[in-house]
């Protein structure tokens, strides 16, 4: 028979002993080479990753990497402490975010469209038509040529790379409309546009896209098969400690050096481009 | 309402009564008459269908579920287990109070005041002078003037258990029907009730469901035994006490009763 | 004896330990949204309209109205048809088709809120679309996806404050000759009061701390007056902005504030309950 003070410790210190379990299989963090990587970042990225990672698994049997998503800032964050091997981000780190020496493994670029829902009856944008939009200046789709029909902007939340190429590239000091809705993915924001009548937002081209028109913007027309003219791209990136095991920038490198990006819509421009709205990388 | 108090007729008639939980019989054949006026205590063992009898009178019983009633019943003009009976007026003219008393949790004035404000009066002063009527009936108006307004919960059990007559009496009724109402009080609140039932005798027939011989001897003009859902017998208190017909009856008044 | 003596003390250290961790947790809370609170102040940034983070702006008023208005209007909404359910399942309904109501009920208040999120999507934000011509997301359509949300475990709990109003009440009420509609309105309602009083509470801290089926149907951004305009909550702006401030941002401890103020109001909320349940008729 149990007695009840047995029960109460037993169930209470339950958890310590999970804890102690946990602690003797890991393997130590001072052992000889490391086994494991992690990887956090955008969550735009993820596809990508995924996809490229067994490849360099086989190449380097023994070695586990973890992918997580989580963001931009919170991938660059746990590379400065030390928690993150490899950290994807589609933006570049403010000033004084990444507090350690690293090494950046440029990706290419990813485009971010421009997608309205079918009914607002506009096939293109001028660049100014859409600043004002996404800025709430314009209201209503006949003031640009479409349906009369009230507009009704999609955007993504701060910590997204797609909106950072928004607010820097289209919007510069501008705000974004405070009505604006915010959805918390890509695919929460097609989904959106498609159907919310009148509304439009923007995507990383990571995906393929129905139900939704992408807009020209001026006189770029997106073509997936060659997006290297299209003016709107975020430049993701790797970013790698310094002090970084050897085994973290070879994964960078492989994953840079990817011949199944494009899959994903990342591309690799030759020269650095010279897009209106593009960021200098 | 008005009282017909007809002296020939009986005001309580029972006539081949059965009552049925399932398949379990609880009243077999039951048949009794009783005048108006009269206290008439039901004993008998536990089980034995004092409460279920108690419980035909008003059509209380069937808030059970799964219950049959055969026979015939009548109380005053009611017949009661016709289809057609109006049930909230044979209720008002049949008053019940509980083992355990059970005022609402509401003021002691609310209390009484809520059977005659369900029959739908209104007036204050109408209300206020039945509150009072009925409070001074059940011997509680001295204890509780000045009071109305306190909660019924602040009043002692014996206190709750008289409050609850004064609400019974408050919708004016012809009968009283009475679940051990003392069951679950102390001597002394006990007593005060038993006092009470005896000055309210005559004004109300009553029917008592008591497990205290004693109390069915002190209150009650008839006694009637029941066992095992059967009417063993009925007769006047003091026969019955002294010199009962049937067998059972002897043992069960002198403690002789397995 | 003396055994006993030696397990009685294990026994209260465990709980000391226990009590340790549980508290550190919320320590690490209340540290954060000190150093906030040491750099922007208490009720400037709850009394500020202003959220910027990049800028070092934390006003966080529009989120906490947020959070109270869609609470109490899913509550209000959720309110008189959970009732109407509670007196169905308590009063109405019998034998057989009482348990599998109160079974389906269990069914409703397991289902995930991700799922009523997305029935919001689906069928209100659609809805409120047509009825108003914005774009249906805001605190209306978040209210009501939260107020079917709530309206199964509100409605259990309406039922189980019906039930435990003592059946002598009622029947103390019938035997007056009282209907059991008349009943039902002067009797069981006000008596089972404080306990329905309570139902509402548990369902306003379960609303107060949804996040997802809001983020869904909300619009995530301080929209400006109204219920039809984008607005966010506490908990959905804590999920849009987690990513963006994670631990060692500059801004990272206005999460700390927010979740602080999320228990605040929590406790306030338990706080009223246990007033309310010892709620007694004098």
């Amino acid at each position: 028979m149990i007695s009840r003070r047995q029960f109460v410790i037993g169930l209470m210190t339950a958890p310590l002993f999970w804890w102690i379990a946990l602690l003797d299989t890991a393997p130590s963090r001072k052992g000889r080479t490391r086994r494991r990587l992690s990887v956090m970042g955008a969550t735009s990225l993820m596809g990508y990753v995924k996809a490229a990672l067994p490849g360099w698994e086989q190449q380097h049997a023994g070695v586990r990497v973890a992918v997580s998503p989580g963001g931009s800032y919170a991938g660059l964050k746990g590379l400065s402490t030390g928690q993150v091997d490899l950290a994807l981000s589609d933006i570049d780190p403010p000033p004084g975010f990444v507090v350690v020496p690293v090494h950046r493994f440029p990706l290419g670029r990813i485009a971010i469209l421009i997608i309205v829902n079918c009914e607002a009856g506009v096939k293109s944008l001028s660049w100014h038509q859409v600043r004002a939009l996404f800025e709430g200046t314009i209201t209503n789709w006949r003031d640009v040529g479409g349906k009369e029909l009230p507009v009704v902007v999609v955007s993504r939340s701060l910590s997204s790379g797609a909106r950072q190429v928004i607010q820097d590239g289209l919007l510069k000091r501008a705000e974004l409309s405070s009505h604006a809705i915010i959805q918390l993915s890509n695919g929460a924001v097609a989904k959106t546009v498609r159907e919310t009548p009148g509304a439009v937002g923007y995507v990383e081209a990571v995906m393929p896209l129905s139900g939704v028109l992408v807009v020209d913007l001026g006189a770029h027309h997106y073509h997936p098969a060659n997006p290297v003219s299209w003016p709107l791209y975020a430049e993701p990136s790797i970013y790698v400690r310094r002090d970084a095991e050897p085994l973290a920038p070879n994964l960078a490198e492989y994953l840079a050096r990817g011949s199944e990006r494009f899959r994903f819509g990342i591309y690799s421009v030759a020269r650095e481009g010279e897009g209106e709205g593009g960021r200098r990388g | 309402m008005t009282r017909t108090s007809d002296e020939t007729t009986p005001d309580i008639e029972v006539h081949q009564l059965s009552v049925w939980y399932g398949q379990t019989p609880a009243l077999r054949n039951v048949n009794l008459n009783i005048s108006a006026g009269q206290i008439l205590a039901i004993i008998g063992p536990s089980g034995c269908g004092k409460s279920t009898f108690l419980r035909v009178l008003n059509r209380m019983i069937e808030r059970f579920s799964d219950v049959r009633v055969e026979g015939t019943v009548r109380v005053g003009s009611f017949n009661v287990l016709d289809d057609h009976v109006d049930v909230t007026q044979l209720r008002r003219a049949v008053g019940m109070v509980f083992q355990h008393p059970n005022p609402f949790p509401m003021t002691i004035f609310d209390n009484v005041a809520y059977g005659p404000r369900i029959f739908g009066m209104r007036s204050s002063t109408q209300l206020r002078k039945t509150v009072e009527d009925s409070l001074k009936q059940a011997a509680l108006w001295d204890e509780v003037r000045g009071k109305l307004r306190r909660g019924a919960g602040t009043l002692s059990g014996g206190q709750q258990q008289r409050l609850c007559i004064a609400r019974a009496l408050a919708v004016n009724p012809r009968v009283l029907l009475l679940d051990e109402p003392t069951a679950s009080l102390d001597p002394v609140s006990a007593a005060k009730i038993e006092e009470l039932i005896v000055q309210l005798k005559s004004q109300y027939t009553m029917v008592i469901v008591t497990h205290n011989l004693q109390q069915a001897a002190r209150v009650s003009d008839l006694v009637a035994f029941f066992e095992q859902g059967r009417l063993i017998e009925m007769g006047n208190t003091q026969e019955m006490f002294t010199a009962p017909r049937e067998k059972r009856t002897e043992e069960f008044l002198t403690g002789r009763f397995d | 004896m003396k055994i006993d003596k030696v397990m009685d003390r294990v026994t209260h250290t465990v709980f000391a330990l226990f009590l340790v961790v549980w508290l550190s947790v919320a320590g690490i809370i209340v540290w954060g949204t000190w150093r906030f609170i040491s750099h922007y102040g208490f009720l400037s940034p709850i009394l500020s309209s202003r959220w910027n983070p990049l800028a070092g702006q934390f006003g966080l008023w529009p989120f906490i109205l947020g959070s109270l208005t869609v609470t109490v209007l899913a509550v209000v909404i959720a309110f008189p048809g959970s009732l109407a359910l509670s007196v169905l399942g308590s009063r109405i309904l019998q034998g057989i088709w009482r348990r599998y109501f109160v079974r389906l009920l269990m069914v409703f208040v397991s289902v995930p809120s991700v799922l009523y999120g997305w029935w919001g999507l689906i069928v209100i934000v659609p809805w409120v679309r047509r009825l108003s011509g914005t774009s249906g997301y805001g605190m209306l359509s978040a209210s009501v996806v939260l107020g079917l949300m709530i309206l199964p475990t509100f409605s259990i709990l309406s039922l189980e404050a019906i039930r435990q109003v003592p059946e002598s009440y009622v029947e103390g009420s019938v035997g007056l000759g009282a209907t059991e509609d008349q009943t039902l309105w002067r009797i069981i309602l006000p008596a089972a009061r404080p306990r329905l009083v309570q139902a509402a509470l548990i369902a306003v801290a379960r609303g107060l701390g949804e996040t997802i089926a809001v983020q869904m149907v909300i619009g995530g951004q301080i929209g400006g007056p109204g219920l039809l305009h984008p607005a966010a909550t506490l908990t959905t702006q804590l999920l849009t902005d987690l990513p963006f401030l994670p631990p060692g941002v500059p801004g990272h401890d206005v999460l700390d504030f927010m979740a602080f103020d999320l228990m605040v109001l929590m406790t306030i909320i338990v706080w009223l309950q246990m007033r309310i349940g010892s709620w007694r008729y004098e």
